[in-house]
């Protein structure tokens, strides 16, 4: 037996009151007695004060109930037999392969509430690090349990296994079975925008009789979006959009060559303009951080029609877009800039420059410098190398950032705040609109809630992650309204997306497809035995409260009787 | 009050024991003149005591023919005869007399005492004695004169079965009052504990006055043997004085001195020409008497102890 609480036994303290309040009543004078001769008694004899007992069985009884009452107190344990050995078996493993097994040991798997093996033959593996702290902290400290697992782990959570008590870890010889992939297909919905190039689509029946050819076998089964509702068993979305011409892209890039690098500091429209630099090598381009502040201040410059994936989104009929919204996924190539990390710059630049965001003289020729422009991958590029070059000091970006803000601002927080209302799109897909009309097609009626849900998309652009990053191209993932987008800034075109030309392009698109699957990552066994430090289980048992108040009442039930029953002295 | 409560009925079983006994003057050591302590008339009786000449109107069957017939002269024998006897009982009323033994709870000093009396009058009816009474009431002392019969006997009863034990003694010159009034010769019997010194000296001057005395001491038996125990609260009943002890330790002390106090009270009384017997409330009312009034006619002191 074992006590929870230990110090309430000082309760103990308490035998010391019915003692004393029995011997101070025993102290009592007897009754007085007539006694003629008293003279002839002893002058000297004095009374004897002598500790007598009397109604020794009731002060037993009393004593006894406050014992019992504070071992109430005192959450006593019973505990029981330690019971049979657990041996545990890693999820995965194959019960054949584990060895010989005490006949008195309980064969159970690492599993939530720990079946046995004899009646769970596969259990789901859900964290079994979590479910072996569980394990060494609620079983008795007495239970022998044994550990056997693989000899590499899966989802070790870093931390040592400190579980506080003694276990037989026991490394078998025996690797997990690798999760065998799906052979299924993908069922890949193509959506191809009008304007996209020839190039393109010859590269999309390129693969498309790639797979076919492969019959059954292919990874990826291709079929056409329609305006339609999509079918049962798609399970991503491809919407393919235009790709920019090489020769505007090189116009726009050479058409100031120089103003960069000599006057950096000069204003909006020439920095948005002119901030590119002569053509570099892609692979040289590909390996910048993408969020540096010249990138930002690039991409910015050319934003100006809400995220770059809008437009492609907002060619896809209702019934996509639903879908879309249910969960769905979507591959959007030729999605243009690395938006996400420009609208977040955006975003803080806006609430900065908010005076400016409110005057439509300010937004007016910020938009139209903006609007003939469009999302090139290449150009972002461009303007990251330029950043590199020495010739630009961090006070030069500053400035032009802080240019650029008002304008960058006010174009994305007007397109944002006047999305379509025609066809009742949601805030996901902000189209444009004519600036001028904001001033009198009531803005207001929209509301500030249109606005916010703008800066909110913005601010869940930031969560955007990079999947894959190519020489020329990325490919970046976000979450927005339950879809999951995939966006490559890269159409399929050969000059940003060599890998175009790769023999296992398919492959990747295969996996630019499929859906995410965390890393798998193992650690050997042997490196993360468990150790007996840490929190020791708990204590373990029956508790015997309810006994003790049981046996509590019944000692006061006898009390009271005997205390009632007895002759008065 | 009925009989039993104040312990005035005789079992029959103490009747039976007080048929062979006869109230008799006690004999002890004379303090006057030889043959001064008895008060005989002459007369009709058994035993002889003189002849005398015959007078008219003796009755002829007095007249001793024989010695007529030798003297030719007519005497009248004479025998002593059988006086009444005077009993009188004085009883204790004071505080102490309300003692009793743990062992025998509620039959008190004055229960054995009242006990004693019903028996000394059923022995004085029997033998057509007279027979009076001398207690202590609170409102007035109670006398009754000495008379016979059986309502006197009822009357004394009835008497004794009021009594309590409140009233302490008078003082002495009352009690001389109350001794002139009984004749001498007569039989006292003093039933006391005698704790309260005016009984004892009270019997003393009856005793010199020419009065036969018997004095009973009326003791608890825990006087006798001290069977208490534990923590004593006790109270003296005369004084009110209040000592607390350990009965186990005053024991022996106790019962050294108190048995020697006895001895000296009953020596202190026979010298005064009173005979004192002891009574214990364990024991049959007769063994006292018997005591007093054995066949022997001598009083063993101590010998009912």
């Amino acid at each position: 037996m074992s006590l929870l609480l230990p110090s309430a036994l000082f309760a103990l303290l308490a035998l010391a009151l019915p003692l004393l309040i029995h011997l101070q009543r025993r102290r009592q004078t007897p009754p007085p007695r007539l006694f003629a001769a008293l003279a002839y008694i002893d002058p000297q004899a004095r009374p004897k004060q002598r500790v007598r007992l009397r109604d020794l069985l009731l002060l037993l009884l009393r004593l006894l109930m406050l014992t019992v009452l504070a071992f109430v107190l005192a959450q006593p344990l019973l505990r029981g037999r330690a019971g049979a050995p657990w041996v545990l078996l890693w999820p995965g493993l194959d019960p054949e392969q584990v060895g010989a097994v005490d006949e008195e040991a309980e064969l159970r798997w690492l599993a939530p509430g720990f079946p046995p093996v004899d009646a769970v033959t596969a259990p789901a593996s859900a964290q079994p690090f979590s479910l072996l702290r569980q394990l060494a902290f609620e079983r008795p400290a007495a239970q022998a349990l044994e550990v056997r697992v693989p000899r590499e782990l899966e989802g070790w959570d870093g931390v040592p296994l400190q579980l506080g008590r003694a276990i037989e870890w026991t490394v078998l010889p025996v690797e997990l079975p690798v999760v065998p992939q799906s052979t299924q297909g993908l069922r890949v919905a193509v959506h191809v925008m009008e304007d996209v190039e020839s190039e393109q689509r010859r590269a999309l029946n390129a693969l498309r009789a790639y797979f076919e050819a492969m019959g059954e076998n292919a990874r990826l089964r291709f079929v056409d979006a329609g305006e339609q509702a999509p079918a049962e068993g798609v399970d991503v979305l491809w919407v393919m959009a235009s790709m920019q011409t090489p020769a505007a892209r090189e116009d726009d890039a050479r058409a100031q060559p120089s103003a960069s690098d000599a006057e950096p500091q000069d204003d909006v429209r020439s920095d948005g303009d002119g901030v590119g630099a002569e053509p570099v090598a892609p692979e040289g381009a590909g390996h910048l951080p993408a969020d540096t502040s010249a990138d930002r201040g690039a991409s910015a410059a050319t934003v100006g029609q809400g995220p770059p994936y809008a437009a492609a989104l907002a060619s896809l009929s209702p019934a996509w877009r639903t879908w879309l919204r249910d969960g769905g996924r979507v591959l959007v190539s030729g999605a243009g800039e690395r938006e996400p990390h420009a609208a977040t710059w955006a975003a803080e630049s806006a609430a900065a420059a908010m005076p400016a965001s409110q005057d439509p003289e300010a937004v007016a020729p910020a938009q139209a410098g903006a609007q003939g422009r469009s999302p090139r991958p290449e150009e972002l590029e461009d303007s990251a190398l330029s950043e590199a070059t020495p010739v630009q000091g961090p006070q030069a970006q500053r400035t032009l950032h802080s240019g650029q803000a008002a304008s960058e601002a006010a174009s994305l927080s007007h397109s944002h705040c006047h999305r379509p209302l025609e066809d009742g799109s949601p805030a996901l897909w902000p189209g444009r609109l004519d600036p001028r009309l904001r001033g009198d097609d009531g803005s207001t009626d929209l509301g500030d809630d249109t606005c916010a849900d703008a800066e909110l998309d913005v601010a869940l652009d930031a969560r955007a992650r990079m999947l894959w990053r190519g020489e020329g191209a990325r490919l970046s993932t976000l979450h927005r309204d339950g879809a999951e987008l995939r966006l490559l800034d890269c159409a399929l075109d050969a000059r940003c997306l060599p890998e175009l030309l790769a023999p296992d392009f398919p492959r990747l698109l295969q996996g630019w497809l499929a859906p995410e699957s965390a890393p798998a990552s193992r650690i050997d066994a042997k490196l993360i035995a468990p150790t007996s430090e840490g929190t020791p289980p708990q204590p373990a048992g029956t508790s015997l409260r309810d006994a003790l108040v049981l046996v509590l009442l019944l000692l006061l039930l006898a009390e009271r009787w005997l205390a009632a029953t007895r002759r008065p002295a | 009050m009925n009989l039993a409560d104040s312990g005035l009925d005789l079992p029959a079983e103490l009747r039976a024991r007080l048929r062979d006994l006869r109230l008799r003057t006690p004999l002890q050591a004379p303090i006057g003149p030889l043959g001064r302590q008895q008060s005989r008339s002459r007369g009709q009786g058994l035993e002889f005591a003189q002849y005398r000449g015959y007078v008219a109107g003796d009755a002829p069957r007095q007249v001793d023919w024989k010695l007529f017939a030798r003297s030719d002269r007519l005497f009248v024998r004479e025998s002593e005869r059988d006086a009444p006897l005077s009993v009188y009982l004085v009883l204790d009323c004071s505080p102490s007399m309300a003692q009793d033994d743990l062992a025998n709870p509620g039959w008190t000093r004055l229960h054995a005492a009242r006990r004693l009396a019903a028996c000394v009058l059923e022995l004085a009816l029997r033998e057509d004695e007279l027979f009076g009474l001398l207690a202590f009431e609170p409102r007035a002392p109670l006398r009754a004169a000495a008379n016979g019969g059986r309502g006197q006997r009822d009357r004394l009863l009835a008497a004794l079965a009021g009594l309590r034990p409140t009233q302490a003694w008078p003082d002495a010159p009352a009690l001389d009052a109350f001794a002139a009034r009984m004749p001498p010769g007569a039989l006292v019997l003093v039933l006391s504990d005698g704790f309260d010194s005016a009984a004892a000296e009270f019997a003393a001057r009856l005793a010199a006055a020419q009065r036969s005395v018997a004095f009973v001491r009326i003791l608890t038996a825990e006087e006798r043997d001290f069977p208490l125990s534990g923590a004593l609260h006790l109270v003296d009943p005369e004084s009110n004085a209040v000592r607390e002890v350990d009965g186990d330790a005053v024991r022996s002390g106790f019962l050294q001195r108190f048995g020697a106090a006895r001895a000296e009270f009953i020596a202190g009384l026979q010298q005064r020409g009173v005979a004192c017997v002891e009574h214990w409330l364990d024991q049959p009312e007769d063994l006292a008497l018997r005591a007093l009034f054995g066949r022997g006619g001598r009083i063993d002191i101590g010998g009912a102890t």
